[in-house]
């Protein structure tokens, strides 16, 4: 991906934008956690999910119809990759790996990933089409 | 999730640590510390810190991508390097913040969730293993995630293992 050389105005843009996305995976992850009885991490994974669709989308629309990489950069890699997180991911996968949930931690990996990269492709696809 | 704190294992905890962990269940779902605001579920300050370690670590990453960018059908090295780093230390970090937490409450959600959520990411990593097996380059997506996949959670083990020796020594 291509995104904007940093000006400092640009550069600002981007960390709040990331400030905002990691607001709303704390959100997210916390509310969706406390309705769950289960041990599988269902709010990182609909985070991730949600933010790899809108990566997508965003990526579709710089390579089939020119979006400036400014936007790539502010929402793409700012409020996407605020909102989206590896560490947690693979730090749920290991817990749950010590807790027992030695299922739940293969399904919670792989179905990520599959999930993630679904939902990516789905939304460059969509992009190539429209 | 579990009714115990995912932020940590049970095994092998002392009776001050499990303790600690009881007096914390109802709040403890993810790896913040506590739940407040009725609308939002966490405080202002915990909503804060998660803003301005988010703002960093996205900040930091961004700068590392903008300074080294990746050629179409290239290996994808920083998000791998950005990823990897964030899994070591946020296993290193879990057991060396989980005495700190009650005496500084912000520092779980400015560093764990803050600065490493927006350090790392996922969606880059999605739209890449995308990007790359639509050019055809499927040995290279597939390296990319074995990668990220296997070497993120054998540093997430080490780095728990290293912060859990510093903690007890």
């Amino acid at each position: 991906m291509s995104a904007s050389s940093p000006t400092l105005g640009l550069a600002l843009l981007v960390a709040v934008a990331g400030g905002v996305g990691a607001v709303l995976r704390a959100l997210l992850i916390h509310h969706i956690g406390l309705r769950r009885a289960d041990p599988l991490p269902v709010g990182t994974l609909i985070v991730n999910g949600s933010g790899s669709l809108l990566l997508g989308l965003l990526t579709g629309l710089a390579l089939y119809h020119g979006l400036g990489g400014r936007y790539l950069a502010v929402v793409g890699v700012g409020l996407c990759g605020g909102y989206t997180t590896w560490s947690t991911a693979s730090w749920e996968t290991v817990h749950l790996m010590h807790t027992g949930h030695r299922a739940e931690a293969v399904v919670y990996t792989l179905g990520s990933l599959v999930v993630c990269i679904g939902c990516a492709a789905a939304a460059i696809g969509f992009t190539a089409l429209i | 999730m579990d009714t115990s704190p995912p932020h940590e294992t049970p095994d092998g905890h002392d009776a001050s640590s499990a303790a600690h962990e009881l007096l914390n269940q109802e709040g403890e779902r993810d790896l913040l510390d506590e739940p407040v605001l009725p609308l939002l579920g966490l405080s202002g300050g915990t909503l804060a810190a998660v803003f301005f370690g988010g703002a960093l670590g996205t900040l930091a990453r961004y700068l590392l991508e903008a300074h080294h960018q990746t050629g179409s059908g290239g290996f994808p090295w920083v998000t791998l390097l950005v990823n990897l780093t964030g899994s070591l230390a946020i296993g290193f970090l879990v057991p060396l913040t989980e005495h700190a937490a009650p005496r500084a409450p912000l520092l779980r959600p400015l560093v764990l969730v803050g600065f490493l959520g927006g350090w790392t990411t996922y969606s880059t990593l999605a739209v890449e293993a995308t990007l790359l097996g639509k050019n055809g380059d499927l040995t290279t997506c597939l390296a990319y995630l074995v990668a990220t996949v296997v070497g993120g959670l054998a540093l997430v083990v080490l780095g728990h293992a290293a912060g859990r020796k510093v903690m007890s020594s």
